[in-house]
């Protein structure tokens, strides 16, 4: 036996709805019911509009029923009790050929094919009472329904007409995808052309893209519009420009034979009521219920009247009631020639009215706005538009992570690998098995622009380690590496610091149980280094996370560590660090830069980080780090700050003067102990002072020795003639020489630079970074 | 928005909405003017008995009008179940201007007019409108007139047969008090679409004065039936030959009764007869006899000039007096009782 039906296990439902089907507010009155297969029942609504007149219905309570709704057939006639009975032994599906010609089409929106009625569903989450739609509900929105086909009056309902659906003659086998030319303002009517699209299914279904249009302004004047969007070449096989028409005559003739491009006539329209079959429709909507206008406004497809064309394609452009422009596209097709002779066009139209029959071709608004409608008010698109995001390493994790940052929109994504894929990749990554052993980023960004026409993708087969980021990162681009290797990264890492590019690390650890994600600002946030040195000190603000023994690199063949992890961790992992990157992207926020994400609760003892919730840390830099270490204070004592100024009180002739620095670092802080004079050979000029240097190694291993080595060389001071205490060039470039050279042994030299009014400024001279000024506390 | 306002007042622009109230014995029907973006309001005869169901106007006035005085009360004729409450509404809520046929009740009859003169004496005359349907030098019909943006059409009383009224004496006058019965056609929209309201205006006020002299404009897709459902629309006495000679040239698609469940009237309104001859003009379901089904009916005509005809059963349900007059049963019957599709278990073995 069968499973038992939905009345057979809902029946106080059952019990409801067969009462409300004979007492409901909306003047249905039911002939008879079954329920057999499907509860049917079949009746008469009684419509009180004008005159008073009775429409059969026939009610068609589907298998799935209460979570799929009632469907209502309009009718010629009612049905007998024994032919109601029949179809109750049907099949849901089969209810709508076997009623045939027996379905009353009203040719009104919201009667779909199949002649049953739209619903306008809710869409609440579990509302009250688990959204059973119950016949009374249901009845009464059909009786508003027949009262709108009388009255013409709107039904509650979206914005959008969505009548395309409700046209009984539809092209099954092609669409057309609109981009933002079709919806330019300033033109009336002209021609459109379309193109198939490369990104089509099967061989039964042809997409096309709207490649340009036409139109005549109000004036009279032709305006051509052409789609250029980044990736064409991905969208469309033909582009069309105004040139190419002229120039390729022959060969884009061949394609419209071939409907590989598809040419039509469109008009601007007030509004499009309802659905239409015929011509003569046509020049109603075109005179908007004026005949002889309408045939005036068919003059651009006259011709090909005249010649009974095999097909013309016609497009009807009107506003909707969000004043937003709507299209809907026909194919006109001719069923048979006639012998009209000499016959006037004018007095044809009733003739070629029976000789074309008329069909709706779906299409779709195709804008960079509407095809990132669906992330409205989780991603917005115009935030991160213009946003550069560099993905260095294109593996499980990368190809992931680029894709949701391409669905997402962020404008221009790099993709940097110089792998292939292998067929071991495919289990993981976003690339399948049919572009095996092409280049990784080539294949991940064919895959982001099929996901995505509207944003940019870059492909760089390159190794990291072959390159500088100044190479390959742009000063505002973020890069994310993937690369879970501890070189390459410490490397990207040294790089990115000097070249000032903000970068995120996401790593997957135990098998994808656990994984941390980083980011660094560089000088804002700890970087990979920091970390190591928070890791090497043991201090807790650093959690680490140890490897499962279990769970074993898998081969770490040429120094490319491959270590296990499946999908769904991956995909998981790849989701939150793109979550993380597109909140940065949009807000800004960068209060956090260190997260843990932890499925197994291996950091119990401590009990901070509990599994399936993200850990979020703001982690500072290390202060010993050789890339963003600072000194939290600079201490200067009196006696130093008493030397400098009667050195430079002492000076003549507007020359300049100077010395060296020394004194001890302890912890984070800097103490400058020792300021030393010029030294009886030095040179001085009024914009330059060269140091004596014997004079200055006598006092540094003096003062060294006099200090138990306490005392050690820190940096430089020196005199301005002039109100300015900023580092000139030239001292920037000497504080350069001195952080790298190995002569000196500091790669942090400290600068004092004491002004003609006295004032001392002080400014840190890291190796390879950009020197800043740092305030001290005399003492 | 309160109840009132959602249920009375269309939710579009320029809609003419008449409300037929279930007001018991009696006659109470509220006309929605639409003037430009606003909408006016016009009470016609008022009926307030207090009986369960049955509309409670003042409270529903209240709502619906919050501060704002009444626009307009016309009285198609001084009968009490058509003025009945109406000093109470005027107390409460205000009037601003009042519409009678001029047929004022003398004698120990005066007495079923008091409360229409009290407004009317409050109110002052300069408020106070006199209709009347064709004048008396020529007995020409005075046509269509303007309220707001729909027209109206006095069918009677026509100013002759007033004055013929007139020169009777009290008792007279009384008598023929419903041949001095307003009987106005209101009418909107491009294609009109027209409701006709009838007082109490019997068989012998159609046959002398109106349907001969105003045949042209009779028809009326909506017609409130004249006198509560009684047989003196048709004819003087049970099995008389009906006049029907009207009810032909009105066409009705559509006609409401104001009447309580007969049972409760005191004059077994509406008539078997005459809801018998009714229902030869238009079918059963579109005869609506307000006290059976204890609801209101509501007719909208759109600009354009499409006419729908609504029952309403959130008025009563929320302005209808709550008294218990008897114990009822319940008007739903039990759900599971109706389903007639398993009519008996079936044989079921057990062991």
């Amino acid at each position: 036996m069968d499973s038992i039906e939905w009345f057979n296990r809902h029946k106080d439902l059952f019990a409801k709805e067969s009462f409300l089907l004979s007492n409901n507010k909306s003047n249905y009155k039911e002939d008879s019911n079954f329920a057999k297969k499907l509860f049917l029942s079949c009746g008469e609504i009684l419509i009180r509009v004008n005159k008073p007149k009775r429409y059969p219905l026939l009610i068609v309570y589907p298998s799935s029923f209460p979570y799929s709704r009632q469907k209502v057939y309009l009718l010629k006639n009612k049905l007998s009790s024994d032919q109601l009975e029949e179809l109750s032994l049907l099949n849901e599906h089969k209810i709508s050929t076997e009623l045939g010609n027996n379905i009353y089409y009203f040719d009104y929106k919201h009667q779909m094919r199949d002649g049953s009625l739209c619903y306008f569903q809710s869409d609440r989450e579990f509302d009250d009472d688990i959204s059973v739609f119950h016949i009374d509900e249901c009845l009464l929105q059909v009786k508003q329904w027949i009262e709108s086909t009388i009255t013409g009056k709107a039904l509650p309902e979206a914005p959008q007409e969505n009548l395309f659906l409700h046209f009984r003659k539809c092209e099954g086998d092609k669409e057309f995808l609109l981009p933002s030319i079709f919806y330019s303002p300033h033109m009336i009517e002209g021609q459109f052309y379309f193109s198939e699209s490369y990104f089509q299914s099967n061989a039964l279904f042809k997409n096309y893209v709207g490649v340009r249009i036409d139109g005549k302004n109000l004036k009279g004047k032709v305006i051509t519009q052409e789609f250029t969007v980044i990736n064409s070449r991905i969208l469309f096989a033909h582009p069309l420009s105004k040139n190419d028409y002229k120039k390729y005559k022959v060969v884009i003739d061949k394609f419209i034979q071939e409907e590989k491009i598809i040419i039509g006539k469109w008009w601007e329209i007030n509004i499009i009521n309802k659905p239409f079959s015929s011509l003569l429709e046509v020049i109603d909507i075109l005179g908007n219920g004026d005949y002889m206008q309408g045939l005036s406004r068919l003059e651009p497809i006259k011709n090909e009247l005249v010649k009974q064309a095999e097909t013309i394609y016609l497009g009807f452009r009107f506003k909707n009631k969000l004043g937003e422009y709507e299209w809907l596209f026909f194919k006109m097709k001719l069923r048979e020639k006639f012998d009209f002779g000499n016959t006037k066009f004018e007095t044809t139209i009733n003739i070629l009215n029976g000789l074309y029959e008329i069909s709706s071709v779906s299409s779709e608004k195709f804008t960079d706005e509407e095809f990132h409608k669906r992330n409205k008010g989780r991603v917005d698109r115009k935030n991160i538009k213009e946003k550069k995001v560099a993905i260095i390493g294109c593996g499980s994790l990368g190809s992931e992570i680029a894709d949701i940052l391409g669905k997402a929109g962020v404008g221009k994504l790099k993709l940097i690998d110089n792998e292939i894929i292998k067929a071991h990749n495919v289990i993981r990554h976003l690339v399948g098995l049919r572009l095996l052993n092409s280049s990784k980023v080539e294949t991940v960004k064919h895959i982001i622009e099929n996901h995505n026409p509207f944003i940019d993708v870059k492909s760089l087969p390159l190794n990291i380690l072959d390159s500088n980021t100044k190479d390959y990162l742009l000063p505002d681009e973020i890069g994310i590496s993937t690369i879970a290797d501890e070189n390459i990264e410490g490397y990207l890492n040294e790089n990115a610091i000097l070249s000032g590019n903000i970068i995120y690390y996401a790593r997957a650890l135990r098998g994808g149980k656990s994984a941390r994600i980083f980011r660094v600002i560089p000088g804002k946030d700890a970087c990979k280094n920091c970390l190591h040195l928070y890791l090497k000190e043991g201090n807790q603000i650093f959690k680490n996370i140890p490897t499962d023994d279990d769970l074993p690199t898998l081969s770490n063949e040429c120094n490319n560590p491959v270590r296990p992890g499946s999908a769904a961790d991956l995909k998981l992992i790849s989701s939150i660090t793109s979550k993380l990157i597109i909140e940065f992207l949009e807000k800004g926020d960068d209060s956090k830069n260190h997260w843990i994400w932890d499925t197994e609760n291996i950091f119990n003892v401590e009990g901070s980080i509990q599994p399936y919730i993200l850990h979020s840390d703001f982690i500072p830099p290390h202060h010993e780090c050789y890339l963003c270490g600072k000194f939290e204070n600079i201490f200067i004592k009196d006696s130093v700050v008493e030397l400098i100024k009667s050195e430079v009180k002492k000076t003549k002739n507007n020359y300049e003067t100077g010395g060296i620095l020394l004194g001890h670092v302890t912890e984070n802080n800097l103490y400058i102990n020792i300021a030393t004079d010029a030294g009886p050979n030095v040179i001085k000029s009024r914009s330059s002072y060269i140091r004596d240097d014997k004079y200055g190694q006598s006092r540094i291993d003096e003062e060294f020795i006099k200090s138990d080595g306490k005392n050690i060389y820190l940096g430089e001071w020196h005199s301005h003639p002039i109100a300015s205490n900023t580092p000139s060039s030239i001292d920037v470039k000497s504080m350069k020489e001195i952080s790298e050279s190995l002569l000196y042994n500091t790669s942090k030299p400290v600068l004092l630079i004491c002004s003609s009014k006295l004032d001392i400024a002080c400014t840190i001279h890291p190796v390879e970074r950009e020197y800043y000024s740092q305030n001290f506390i005399v003492k | 928005m309160n109840k009132a306002q959602e249920i009375i007042i269309p939710a579009e622009k320029g809609i003419f909405r008449t409300i037929f109230l279930n007001v018991g014995q009696g006659d109470s029907t509220l006309l929605v003017i639409p003037e430009g973006d606003n909408y006016k309001f016009m009470l016609v005869d008022c009926n307030i008995d207090e009986n369960k169901n049955e509309i409670d106007l003042v409270k529903m006035f209240k709502d619906l009008l919050g501060k704002e005085k009444l626009d307009y009360f016309l009285n198609t004729h001084p009968h009490k179940d058509h003025l009945e409450g109406i000093e109470d509404v005027h107390k409460e809520i205000g009037i601003k201007e009042v519409w009678h046929s001029g047929h004022k009740p003398k004698g120990k009859h005066s007495e079923e007019y008091k409360q229409l003169k009290s407004v009317i004496d409050d109110i002052g005359d300069k408020n106070v409108f006199e209709y009347s349907g064709s004048d008396s030098v020529n007995e020409l019909d005075k046509g269509e007139r303007i309220l707001g943006d729909i027209t109206y059409h006095v069918l009677a009383p026509a100013e002759h047969v007033c004055e013929d009224i007139e020169e009777g004496t009290a008792d007279e006058q009384y008598a023929r008090i419903h041949e001095y019965c307003g009987v106005i056609k209101f009418s909107y929209g491009n294609t009109p679409k027209s409701i006709l309201i009838t007082g109490d205006a019997e068989h012998d006020a159609w046959s002398n004065h109106i349907t001969e002299h105003h045949k042209k404009h009779l028809k009326s897709e909506v017609l409130s039936a004249s006198h509560h459902g009684s047989r003196t629309f048709f004819m003087e006495k049970e099995k008389d030959e009906p006049y029907t000679k009207h009810i032909e040239n009105i066409a009705p698609d559509y006609i409401i009764v104001s009447a309580p469940k007969q049972k409760d009237s005191p004059h077994d309104h509406p008539h078997d007869d005459a809801m018998q001859l009714y229902k030869e003009y238009v079918d059963e379901e579109n005869l609506f006899h307000l006290g059976e089904n204890d609801e209101c009916v509501i007719v909208d005509i759109d600009s354009a000039g499409n006419i729908s005809v609504n029952p309403d059963s959130e008025l009563v349900k929320h302005y209808g007096y709550k008294n218990e007059s008897k114990k009822e049963s319940s008007n739903s019957p039990s759900i599971t009782s109706t389903i007639s599709l398993n009519k008996s278990i079936d044989k079921k073995q057990f062991g």
